[in-house]
Order: structure tokens, then sequence, then C-alpha cells
């Protein structure tokens, strides 16, 4: 088993289920890591206005076992602000706490680990999420050695996953 | 008709209490296995067993294995259906939690339909009352 047979699309995929099943019925993630804007149509998106930023929330979770793998989540504070509005069921701009976007991120770094776990050789672990914040421009997503990474936006939002060894 | 949900996440308890007070539970929320030993022996003392617990595999203090090998130790609960409800995809997984006494096993991500469906397989809900089938 090498990193390399974590496919992408696997990713997008389990993030558009969970986007699907606990932010957004409406609207479907689309993949690619361009910087090109979806057309996707997302009134919710259009409505709100949201400073710009370059702070970004990344939630984490560890795969330990055979394939020790770091799975990472990264999206615009503004952006998880937005998707933890939705996943808690208020309105936009209905105010959310720091505590709750880390806890709304961590779950969906937590469903893309434990599909990226199911992947690998049966004994593996999930750890607990973990979430930080950075500063400055989001990542740019490309060829990194031992590192898989996808990309979806979701209307103009971006988010970026990458899945990494560990050990 | 009362219901415990076990999640480690409060977004995740949010989401499935939204689903199940819709389908007319009253329910209870804990946030490790412990806490939900804890809620479940205060529910049963007001005179309100749940009727059914959903209960998340991966939680910090006492992870939802633990808890529902707890709770099917206790003859107390033993009414108390038990949906797991989590990321463990593994069919080996899926055999612990059956094997520790869970009567249903629910993946992330899933639907409000996936998880009343799961109810309605346990006879703790009408689903043609709720959808109007």
């Amino acid at each position: 088993m090498t990193i390399d047979m974590i496919d992408p699309d696997i990713l997008v995929d389990v993030l558009g289920a969970a986007w699907v099943s606990f932010v957004d019925p409406w609207a479907e993630l689309v993949p690619g890591c361009d910087d090109g804007v979806a057309t996707v149509d997302h009134q919710a998106v259009v409505d709100h206005q949201a400073p710009v930023d370059h702070e970004a929330v990344v939630a984490e979770v560890w795969v330990s076992g055979q394939v020790p793998l770091l799975v990472s989540l990264n999206l615009a504070r503004d952006s998880a602000q937005l998707v933890t509005e939705r996943m808690l069921g208020g309105a936009v701009g209905s105010g959310v706490t720091e505590d709750d976007i880390d806890d709304a991120m961590g779950e969906l770094a937590n469903v893309v680990g434990g599909a990226v776990k199911s992947l690998l050789p049966d004994g593996s672990r999930l750890s607990l999420p973990s979430v930080h914040r950075t500063s400055g421009p989001e990542p740019a997503p490309g060829p990194e050695q031992g590192a898989v990474t996808a990309c979806a936006y979701w209307g103009e939002r971006k988010v970026v996953m990458s899945v990494r060894r560990t050990g | 008709m009362y219901a415990l949900v076990v999640d480690d996440s409060r977004t995740m308890r949010r989401i499935v209490t939204a689903t199940l007070t819709a389908a007319g539970f009253t329910c209870a929320e804990a946030g490790d296995g412990q806490e939900a030993l804890d809620v479940l022996g205060s529910l049963a003392g007001a005179g309100h067993p749940p009727a059914v617990a959903t209960v998340d595999w991966n939680m910090p203090v006492m992870d939802g294995l633990s808890f529902v090998q707890q709770v099917r130790d206790d003859p107390r609960w033993a009414e108390v259906r038990l949906i797991m409800i989590t990321t463990e995809s593994e069919y080996s997984r899926i055999e612990d939690a059956l094997r520790a006494g869970a009567d249903e096993y629910l993946m992330k991500p899933f639907s409000p339909d996936d998880l009343l469906s799961k109810l309605a397989l346990l006879d703790v809900l009408d689903l043609p009352a709720v959808t109007g089938a």
C-alpha cells in the first residue's frame, strides 16, 4: 500500500457525501484544484458578506497502523464559519463560536479520515480530530512527495484536502 | 419517547438530535460513554428510560464500543436499542460492534432518512407515519 493508491477523487467523493448530508443538501462540491470559479449557483454564498481574509482553519486526524497518515481539511475561516452555520442548522450570519467552528470542521475531517482509513490494512486506527488556525494564503496544492491533495469548490469557496505519510 | 444521543462532537449531536426531535423523540445528549451512562441513569431515575441510543465510536474518556458493552452487561438497559453511528466502516469493526451488543450500525455520512430507517428497523419508529407514505 502506497499513498499514491489514494485517489484524490475518493477524497472529493467522501467530502461531497458529507456535504450533502450535513452541510448543504442542494449544492454539490465541484472538484478541481485550479483557481477557476465553479459555476454552482448557491444563494447562501452569494448573500453572505463575510469579510475576506486569509486566515484558514485546518482540521486534522491521524491514522495509525501499518500506513500512518495525516488527513487534513483546509478552509478559509469565513468559509468554515458558513459551513458551521449550515451544519448547526442556523441561518447565515446567525453567529457561531470559534469552538463551534472547530467542532464542525473536526467532524468533517473525521468523516474524510474514516473513509481514508477504510482503504488501509485492517487494524488501522483513527485519532480524535485536532483543529488549528493558520494565517496567510491557503497553501497552494501541488505535487508533494508522500502526499495526495484534492480540492473542491462549494460555490466560490474552496476546500483543500490532503493525505500525507507520517512515518 | 426518549432518545439518548452520544457523540463527542456537538455538531453531530445537534444533527442527530434535530432528526430525532422531528420524528417525535425527546432527546438527551452526552459527549462520551461515561457521561452517557450517567445520563442513562438520570433518565431512568426520572421515569424516562430511552427507547434508543445513538452512539459514536471514537470518543474521549469512554469510547462507544465500551459504552455498548457496559449497557449490554447491565440488565436495567436490556430494552434500550443501540445504534452505532460512526466512520468505522471495516467489516471487522462492524462485527465488533454487533458482537458487543449494538443493534444497528450506521456509517457517517448519513442522511436523516438513513437514520429514520434504522429506527424503523428497530421498531422504535413508525416510519410510514413519519414520512406520510
